[in-house]
């Protein structure tokens, strides 16, 4: 693991090293470089995890994660280049900086032993991005946006660290490895049921839950497109990783605790979706229908059957490549407009053939559309659900078609129509940003041929 | 599951082809009209496939009809949303004559012969399991009927050429959904193969007449194209005929057949009428079109380059008239 992480430490000396204009280059080849590296974690041989140090492991279902986080940093990279163009070389360097860090930082978090580090870390990812929030961000309410995304997560992550010390104290050890082998049932009592709640309530908050959602379309919009692009892959998955970790110590009572986050999740999934319809800003879209199929990632993590792990975590991944390509695209759109309003863009597809075709690639998956791995994720998911409840079919149902509405909703407004009068004066599309897309969608295009990967660990 | 993929593709290319002129803001909205239509009968779908995995712990179509499960209410009637939302059956139909926004040739694909013939396919695929549940039968029945019956009744009352197909299409299909019904889905599937041939061609002769009168769709606009585009007329002709089931055209072997099993069996008598109906109404407008279109004196502008000297156009009508004509004899001998 730290054939990884001290390259990633070491690309913060590189950028401030780094003469004015081989800053990009060099980023960006050795994130690259350090994304192959990770790559060969994948190779999972057995069933028990791959254990490097008494700190750092992977296992199937925290590679995946590892290699799409590795993997983001050099595309955050690219799509910075152009509003950071008009910089002072200072703020460049410090902009990279915080990337780096939170790269860092990431990596670190995905591949934590024990749970206490994890909670460190996962504490200490918020610092960079409410940084980058906060500095880079272009309006004006991005002061707000911070102050929305810090304090939601506190207030949910403070328990988890009062439980995550008294489980310490009952148990002896926070290791995830030991942790598989001294799993005793919690009796069920009033203090457990707290204990229940701490533990979950972070990563709640982080999903987000649609009762606890309103930081992420504020943090979302107000972001810069590294930001946006790091938030809506990697950081909302930090919740459901932490859920998939934990939930493994907190049986029984997820049985019936999950309940009411349950409801939460299945009727927030339709109602974001359905805002999602009546968006008048691009990046809110997108935020909206992050939230939307996050809220399936819950469902199947509180269902708890081998198939809903595996929906779960596939739709993670897939879902992190298909947001981060989506707010790229929006970021090409605001870029030329200079206003995230969707319908001041519109008319692409006959000046901007290439990029159209993207745009449809984004929306087709965003759908679902097999045998991508997002239909795959979400397939899994409501497969599970139906199995748990036959009821929740007509939920998933709607959600699906809502979600199919919406995507392909974006797609027509900004690509199809006639074009604006005031459009004829927009740059043509970069052969960085053509690349920033491809390379996302490479990546999902390669792991829909073999999935297996992805599966997490009950495959 | 390749079922599944394939299903959603054609929706996606559906979307796709209808808004083909994508500077359309109509063809726009039509095709996300047929993707919501789609997507109500995919959740259908979901539902089957979710149902099978946990009662039958497969999605392979051999071993579900080895396992020959009971109470297979809850699948079929999923499979059955699921052909609605695709072959535009009654409740989820409207996204048909919309989708009449796309070019001609995307209709006489997508929209008469292949596509639309998806969720028929589907039934027909799972009619082992089918047999055994009457209510689902008695269901795919009245669906049928009534999709027959109210699509021939729209069609009368349209002006647009491609829409009055459309319609046509759309009762042609509840037609076989309701041979489905009546447990005859080789017929079904007899009427699907015959049915591609002549409204592919009806669409096709349909598009040289728009073509050549300049993008005009009305037929009340249209007149006299007997005497000016004589091989058009032609396939127009068979093609109705054809539709209709006139003896020993193509529509005859199948369609034919479909009434005189819904006559001899045992089902229910209500749906059999509005069948009859629906079928004396095919005739009805068939012959409206071609009254419209091609007798009488000219009503479109005089200035018009009529032509039929497309050798592409030609020749693709060229073949469907002869299959036509001669496809059924030879499917069904």
């Amino acid at each position: 693991m730290l054939k990884i992480i001290i390259p990633t430490i070491m690309l913060m000396p590189l950028t401030w090293l780094s003469k004015k204009n081989m800053i990009w280059i060099n980023t960006t080849t050795y994130s690259l470089l350090i994304s192959l590296i990770s790559l060969s974690l994948l190779n999972q041989p057995s069933n028990n995890s791959l254990n490097f140090s008494l700190m750092f492991f992977s296992d199937p279902l925290s590679a995946p994660l590892l290699v799409l986080t590795t993997w983001l940093l050099p595309l955050m990279l690219m799509a910075s280049q152009h509003h950071l163009s008009k910089e002072p070389l200072i703020r460049k360097k410090l902009y990279i900086t915080m990337l780096t860090m939170l790269q860092t930082l990431l990596i670190m978090t995905f591949t934590a032993t024990e749970l206490i580090s994890f909670y460190i870390l996962f504490e200490a990812t918020l610092v960079p991005t409410l940084i980058i929030i906060t500095r880079w961000g272009n309006q004006t309410e991005r002061l707000n946006a911070g102050l929305y995304f810090l304090f939601y997560t506190l207030m949910g992550s403070l328990p988890l660290l009062v439980a995550l010390i008294s489980i310490q104290n009952l148990t002896g050890s926070l290791n995830f490895l030991l942790i598989q082998y001294w799993n005793q049932a919690l009796p069920d009592s009033w203090s457990n049921i707290f204990l229940w709640l701490a533990c979950m309530m972070a990563f709640m908050v982080k999903m987000p839950l649609y009762g606890l959602h309103l930081w992420l379309p504020k943090a979302h919009v107000e972001a810069p497109i590294a930001g946006s692009m790091v938030l809506a892959a990697i950081l909302l998955k930090l919740g459901g990783y932490g859920m998939l970790r934990i939930t493994t110590m907190l049986n029984p009572q997820t049985s019936f605790m999950a309940y009411p986050f349950l409801m939460l999740s299945l009727w927030g999934m339709i109602m974001t979706s359905s805002i999602c319809l009546r968006q008048t800003d691009l990046k809110s879209l997108i935020a909206y229908s992050s939230v939307s199929h996050m809220a399936l990632v819950i469902v199947a993590v509180l269902i708890q059957t081998p198939w809903s792990y595996m929906g779960a975590t596939a739709l993670m991944i897939a879902h992190g490549l298909t947001s981060s390509m989506l707010f790229c695209l929006a970021n090409s759109n605001y870029e030329r407009t200079h206003s995230r309003t969707m319908i001041l863009a519109r008319g692409l597809q006959t000046l901007l053939p290439l990029m159209a075709a993207w745009w449809l690639l984004a929306s087709l998956t965003n759908l679902a559309l097999p045998p991508s791995i997002n239909l795959i994720g979400e397939l899994f998911v409501v497969m599970s659900s139906f199995s748990w409840s036959n009821i929740t079919i007509i939920l998933m149902g709607t959600n699906i078609t809502i979600t199919a509405l919406y995507s392909l909703y974006m797609l027509i407004t900004t690509q199809r129509g006639k074009y604006t009068h005031h459009i004829n004066s927009i740059k043509p599309s970069f052969t960085r940003e053509n690349a920033l897309m491809a390379l996302h969608m490479t990546p999902l295009l390669l792991l829909s041929l073999n999935p297996k990967i992805i599966l997490g660990f009950t495959y | 599951f390749q079922l599944f993929i394939g299903w959603e593709g054609v929706g996606i290319m559906s979307f796709l082809l209808i808004g083909w002129w994508y500077g359309r803001t109509d063809a726009n909205t039509a095709a996300l009209q047929a993707i919501l239509y789609n997507r109500i009968g995919d959740i259908g779908f979901i539902m089957a496939m979710a149902w099978f995995l946990f009662n039958t712990n497969t999605w392979d179509l051999q071993q579900i009809f080895m396992l020959d499960p009971n109470l297979t209410n809850l699948p079929l009637l999923g499979l059955l949303l699921a052909a609605t939302g695709k072959s535009a059956q009654f409740g989820l139909h409207p996204w048909l004559p919309s989708a009449m926004e796309g070019p001609t040739p995307v209709s006489a694909l997508l929209h008469s012969s292949t596509m639309v013939v998806a969720g028929v396919f589907l039934l027909i695929r799972f009619h082992p399991l089918m047999e055994n549940n009457k209510t689902i039968q008695s269901l795919t029945l009245c669906l049928g009927a009534i999709t027959t019956l109210f699509t021939a009744i729209c069609a009368l009352t349209q002006n647009d050429i491609k829409k009055i197909i459309a319609f046509s299409t759309s009762s042609q299909l509840g037609l076989m959904i309701v041979t489905i019904g009546i447990n005859q889905p080789y017929l079904a599937f007899l009427h699907i193969c015959t049915h591609a041939f002549f409204k592919a061609m009806l669409f096709m002769c349909s598009g040289s007449i728009i073509h050549s009168l300049n993008d005009e769709q009305d037929i009340r606009k249209m007149g006299g194209l007997f005497n000016a585009m004589p091989f058009t007329t032609t396939s127009l002709i068979i093609g109705s005929l054809a539709l209709t089931g006139i003896p020993f055209l193509t529509g005859f072997y199948s369609k034919d057949l479909i009434i005189e099993t819904a006559n001899t069996s045992y089902t229910n008598a209500w749906a059999l009428l509005m069948t009859l109906i629906a079928t004396s109404l095919t005739a009805v407008y068939s012959t409206r079109i071609i009254f419209f279109a091609l007798l009488g004196q000219p009503r479109f502008l005089p200035l018009t380059s009529i032509n039929e000297n497309n050798p592409c156009l030609i020749n693709s009508i060229k073949r469907l008239l002869i299959g036509s004509i001669f496809a059924g004899f030879f499917i069904s001998n």
